[in-house]
């Protein structure tokens, strides 16, 4: 009895395990066509900070030859 | 705003593929993904032309159009990037873009085709800017570091350029009017030497055979 017991106590616990490793991620995204619902892409710096930076840097990288 | 384009000045580039390797280094892309490659038309005639290509951050992005799970967007400065947690690895976008820019790797189980990997003119993705998980996923975020893309940066010819679109069709015209709108033909056999005009360079101004 107390064998079948340890047997049953095993089944349930390798069960559970198995189940819960289907997935790392129980989230799910419902989609909504044409709606992007993914990460916000956040930057560092505004806009128009990094258009100026990328502006200067164009002009020292590409100096025409 | 500026809107970031990338440029390959066919009469300047040499086919030295350093763009492509660029690109795999700098990303970490893994085997069998090209990010970037060169196009050879009419390879080893008289003529011949190569171009660098890439995903050209479409205005009105086809692959952003067809995809069913919508995980593109398209950032201020008109980049087109995506997010690869909602990537079903479905190949739409693959048959939309006319470019063939995005890539599938293929090293999962029994060789499935995992989430779409394409050019992201070096912006990184949709994680915190230089985060590991951003560079694991998506490459390097130079833009976040004011820098432009390495592939462009590093091309020796300078035939590749990447930035605001402004600054680079200006520098495309400059160019342009020095050659004086002339195609370098002094390879091209077929042209009658009678009725061509000697551009002001190319190979035969390089060498100075003219
Ligand atoms: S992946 Fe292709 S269709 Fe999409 S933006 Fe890039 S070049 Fe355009
Ligand atoms: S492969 Fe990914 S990005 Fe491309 S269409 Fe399918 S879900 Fe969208």
């Amino acid at each position: 009895m107390k064998l079948l017991s340890f047997v049953q106590y095993i089944t349930v616990v390798l069960v559970f395990s198995l189940v819960s490793a289907c997935s790392d991620d129980a989230g799910v995204t419902l989609h909504e066509a044409h709606v992007y619902k993914g990460n916000v892409d956040v930057h560092k710096e505004s806009a128009q900070i990094r258009e100026q930076r990328l502006q200067l840097r164009a002009r020292q990288v590409f100096t025409d030859r | 705003m500026a809107r970031m384009k990338f440029l390959c000045d066919v009469d300047r580039c040499t086919e030295c593929n350093a763009c492509v390797t660029a690109c795999k280094n700098e990303n970490e892309v893994p085997w069998g993904i090209n990010r970037r490659r060169v196009v050879v038309i009419d390879d080893g005639q008289p003529g011949e032309k190569s171009v660098s290509v890439a995903c050209m951050h479409c205005t009105d992005a086809p692959c952003q159009a067809v995809c069913p799970v919508d995980c593109f967007y398209t950032t201020e400065d008109g980049l087109v990037l995506h997010d690869k947690d909602l990537c079903i690895g479905c190949g739409y976008c693959l048959y939309a873009c006319p470019f063939g820019a995005p890539q599938f790797p293929k090293d999962d189980l029994f060789g499935e085709r995992g989430k779409m990997d394409k050019c992201t003119f070096c912006a990184g993705g949709p994680e915190q800017d230089h985060s590991e998980e951003e560079f694991e996923k998506y490459g390097r975020n130079r833009l976040a570091e004011g820098k432009l893309p390495l592939c462009a940066e590093m091309c020796s010819s300078k035939a590749l350029i990447a930035g605001d679109a402004d600054i680079i069709s200006n520098l495309y015209r400059d160019r342009i009017t020095r050659r004086a709108g002339r195609p370098d033909y002094s390879q091209d056999q077929s042209t009658e030497q009678s009725s061509k005009q000697e551009p002001p360079w190319g190979w035969d101004t390089a060498y100075q055979k003219s």
